[in-house]
């Protein structure tokens, strides 16, 4: 809601600045009229200080003074053009509220108000901050240019780039803004597999980002201790966490499940429909290998539950995911797990979880095919190669030597997976693990990189789970730059770009001819 | 559930972007080629002392180029004299009681072969021999049931095998089911995927495994051919994604075996792939029910037995050459595919072939 009212606002903002701009080019000012400019500038600067000071000293005051105030702001906002259904309907509600006031219990209105002067004050701390910024940028400039006493044509091109910059800031700032409400409400989540290894720590990060997230696994025994596990965890981050409030709405719940099993499958469907209402975001994350070696020492147990687990599980899940998603209004994701052999070159002494997994991938493809007009997208997950028991049971020195180079902590990958996956959009996306820079960087570094993981004897120098995640919280908070540049949708970037040649050109046409010395 | 084995072989070709030779070259192309080489340099002795011992009785110039190490399931073989592949073979062939099976065995016991049959129904197994042993006599055809998806069953069809004919120099792994429904992944049956899959990648992974153990104590060695179908050539399959995906595994299950093959230096099992196009069995038929469906099949599709005419000349002549190459057989290339499209769209042909377009 934040998000509809400060774009709402941001629009007549920048209006009234493009109207300003043209008075003062047209006019071809003087010093007198641009003081007089500088002053509206503070007035609305101060006016807009005021606004803020008054929605933060609501909290002390007494019932009918926020109804009043309330109000107040009610018809200011409708007196505006346009407004989202949400917006408006909270709107309604708030009204009908003040209407019926005598009739309704004390605390349930209070608490209704409550939460709308959360929105309110949030909107207008946003829109507050995008003014300040605006306005200081224009009192430095316009100061800046009174003293230097510039001529006219260097007014206009102050003026352009800086109407420029502020376009720019909007878009910027809207695109963030947005992503915050992309990221905040809680997400319902299933992760098959999520007992061990990747699974778990991508069951924890969601948890950490404050979602439901239902975990499930072939034994009963290991989901309870997982749950419980990360119950610990969440209330950890409780305590010491900085987002607090998002983390009051996570929540997790499991159920045993053999994902081969079509009748447990829909089962656990049905108790993640029912614990949390609907299904967001689907992993299937189950999967397994066996070991490695030729097909031949493969016995028909073995072959039987990889190709059950890895093919048979993840078509009934997916089928499973779909129909439930299908039903919901806002649909949802199902992400399939990558492995070796999706991109096809041969995996020798995996063929079996080799060819699993390339069979995946036909499976993503045709399903983007049937899914084209749905509400459900599916997308892939691509982990890289993760430190978990799938790719060290049955490893060789010499392939451990290797896993130095580009292997991950599993909480690495989940951190870098988990924030992506929350926000997918369409349908069809391959969010993985290692990209292209990440691989050049493997591969710079890799001489800093040998002994990371194992030493010559191949033995594990790395801690055990309980003891990473002890140090975990401390690394949660450290600045990565490949994440923060993949943060920012490639749009954003194309935005600015094309944002910034479209004024150069307009200040060149306009300014190119007259400008003295050219 | 008692369908029987087929394969749909949908298009491997029209808008196909790689030409038949690049899937041949992609193994030598691999990693793990390269991880291999570094493999057999490391133990010198062995492999020398293999080639001294070995090569003097055997074909010569092929196996020049490669060590061979000496493992414990190749041992028993390169310690009998290898003997060159002489016709008449000895096939067997999965899901042979319809479809492109049957004409298959059919073909190749015109050829002068003997053929060994089988399929999940044990009625249909003993008429077809009925009426194959009819046609071609006593000793030429046997036939089994065997339900490729349990090991068991295909343990006891080696045993079979190997009780009738002593050995078998062509394996062709064609039982593949779609179990004959189209529909969008949401709408199938949880018992339709289950079969699809077990059928075409569990079954098909352990017939290879038990055809690559009965082989490699084999004096001849034995080719072992798996058919891929609609998706292996990585396009999208909607209405059978199931199928698509367990066709696509198929394909890299024959190069990964490939490639483990090469790591352990085995020359005298070789395995390939088939690609058969698009045949006009029910399997296919069974999903003629929109337009586009309608006209790829009336512009691409065969019959069996002309699809099977095709390609026994082509499986044969690889164990008759002595080659060891894996290579993949297809029936409908891309270069066909265009221009039967081609010539569908300039001159109206094989329009209305099979099934009534609209």
């Amino acid at each position: 809601m934040a998000v509809i009212i400060t774009k709402l606002h941001i629009s007549p903002q920048s209006l009234d600045k493009i109207s300003f701009e043209e008075h003062q080019r047209s006019r071809s000012l003087g010093r007198g009229f641009l003081s007089s400019g500088f002053g509206v500038h503070k007035k609305s600067y101060a006016l807009c200080v005021q606004q803020c000071r008054s929605f933060k000293s609501k909290d002390g005051g007494g019932v009918e003074k926020k109804q009043k105030e309330k109000f107040e702001i009610l018809k200011e906002n409708q007196s505006k053009t346009k407004k989202g259904s949400g917006f408006r309907n909270s709107l309604k509600r708030a009204v009908s509220w003040v209407g019926t006031l005598p009739s309704q219990s004390n605390e349930e209105h209070r608490e209704a108000v409550a939460k709308l002067e959360e929105v309110f004050s949030s909107a207008a701390l946003q829109i507050g901050r995008y003014i300040v910024t605006m306005m200081s940028t224009g009192v430095v400039l316009a100061v800046g240019f009174q003293l230097s006493g510039g001529d006219s044509h260097m007014n206009t091109l102050i003026w352009y780039s800086w109407l420029g910059g502020i376009i720019i800031g909007t878009m910027i700032g809207a695109n963030m803004v947005l992503d915050e409400h992309c990221r905040a409400g809680p997400r319902n989540v299933v992760i098959t597999g999520s007992t061990r290894g990747l699974g778990k720590a991508l069951a924890r990060e969601f948890l950490l980002s404050g979602d439901h997230v239902v975990v499930a696994s072939r034994s009963p025994e290991s989901v309870d201790t997982t749950i419980r596990e990360l119950e610990e965890i969440l209330k950890e981050g409780m305590i010491t966490g900085s987002n607090r409030t998002s983390l009051a709405h996570a929540k997790v719940v499991g159920i045993a499940c053999d994902v081969c099993d079509p009748s447990d499958v829909q089962k656990l469907a049905n108790f993640a429909v029912n614990e949390f209402g609907s299904i967001d975001i689907w992993i299937n994350n189950a999967g397994t290998n066996k070991g490695f070696r030729p097909l031949l020492q493969f016995s028909d147990e073995d072959i039987k539950q990889i190709v059950s687990t890895n093919l048979v599980g993840s078509i009934l899940c997916t089928q499973e995911a779909m129909r439930m998603m299908m039903n919901q209004p806002k649909g949802g994701h199902i992400f399939n797990m990558d492995g070796a052999g999706s991109g096809g070159s041969s995996t020798p002494l995996t063929a079996v979880y080799g060819s699993t997994k390339c069979g995946l991938r036909q499976l993503q493809s045709s399903l983007l095919k049937e899914c084209k007009r749905s509400k459900v997208g599916v997308h892939t997950a691509s982990p890289g190669m993760v430190l978990t028991d799938l790719l060290l049971s049955g490893s060789t020195t010499k392939n451990k030597q290797m896993f130095n180079i580009i292997c991950e902590l599993p909480e690495t990958v989940a951190r870098t997976l988990v924030p992506r996956m929350r926000v997918v959009k369409g349908t069809g996306k391959a969010v993985n693990y290692l990209t292209p820079p990440r691989i050049l960087l493997a591969l710079v570094t890799a001489w800093l990189r040998r002994g990371r993981w194992f030493d010559d004897q191949g033995r594990a120098l790395y801690a055990a789970e309980a003891d990473r995640l002890r140090n975990w919280a401390e690394n949660r908070a450290m600045f990565s730059f490949t994440d923060a540049m993949e943060m920012y949708t490639e749009n954003t970037w194309v935005s600015v770009f094309s944002l910034s040649v479209v004024c150069a050109f307009i200040i060149l046409s306009s300014t190119g001819n007259t400008f003295p010395g050219t | 559930m008692a369908t029987p084995c087929a394969s749909l072989h949908f298009p491997s070709s029209p808008r196909l972007h790689k030409p038949s030779f690049s899937s041949q070259f992609t193994p030598l192309l691999s990693p793990s080629h390269l991880f291999l080489t570094v493999c057999s340099r490391q133990t010198p002795t062995k492999s020398t002392n293999a080639r001294n011992s070995n090569y003097t009785t055997n074909m010569g110039i092929a196996y020049l180029n490669y060590p061979v190490v000496v493992k414990a399931q190749t041992s028993s073989s390169s310690a009998l004299s290898r003997e060159p592949m002489l016709p008449p073979f000895n096939v067997l062939i999965t899901g042979s009681t319809k479809g492109i099976g049957y004409a298959l065995a059919k073909e190749f016991l015109k050829a002068g072969d003997n053929v060994i049959i089988c399929s999940r129904s044990a009625e249909r197994v003993q008429s077809t021999v009925q009426s194959l042993r009819e046609e071609f006599g006593e000793q030429r055809v046997w036939g089994t049931k065997c339900d490729v998806r349990e090991g068991k069953d295909v343990k006891d069809l080696v045993a079979f095998a190997q009780e009738n004919l002593k050995y078998v120099d062509i394996w062709i792994n064609n039982a593949g089911s779609n179990a004959y429904s189209y529909k969008p992944l949401a709408e199938a049956s949880d018992e339709d995927l289950i079969e699809v899959v077990t059928t075409n990648t569990l079954g098909l992974m352990i017939c290879c495994r038990e055809a690559m153990k009965m082989m490699l104590n084999q004096p001849r060695g034995g080719h072992i051919f798996n058919i891929d179908g609609a998706g292996s050539d990585g396009r999208p399959t909607p209405r059978f994604a199931a199928y698509g995906a367990t066709k696509r595994s198929v394909v890299h299950l024959t190069k990964s075996l490939q490639a483990e093959l090469r790591m352990q230096d085995v020359q005298n099992v070789v395995v390939h792939n088939l690609s058969p196009g698009m045949v006009t069995t029910d399997l296919l038929m069974s999903g003629a029910t929109t337009n586009q469906a309608k006209f790829f099949i009336n512009v691409l599709a065969e019959p069996a037995e002309v699809v099977a005419e095709y390609l026994v000349p082509n499986i044969r002549s690889i164990p008759a050459n002595g080659s060891t190459k894996p290579t993949y057989i297809r029936f409908l290339t891309g270069v066909k595919a265009y221009s039967q499209i081609f010539s569908r769209f300039a001159f109206g042909a094989r329009r209305n072939r099979y099934l009534l377009e609209d």
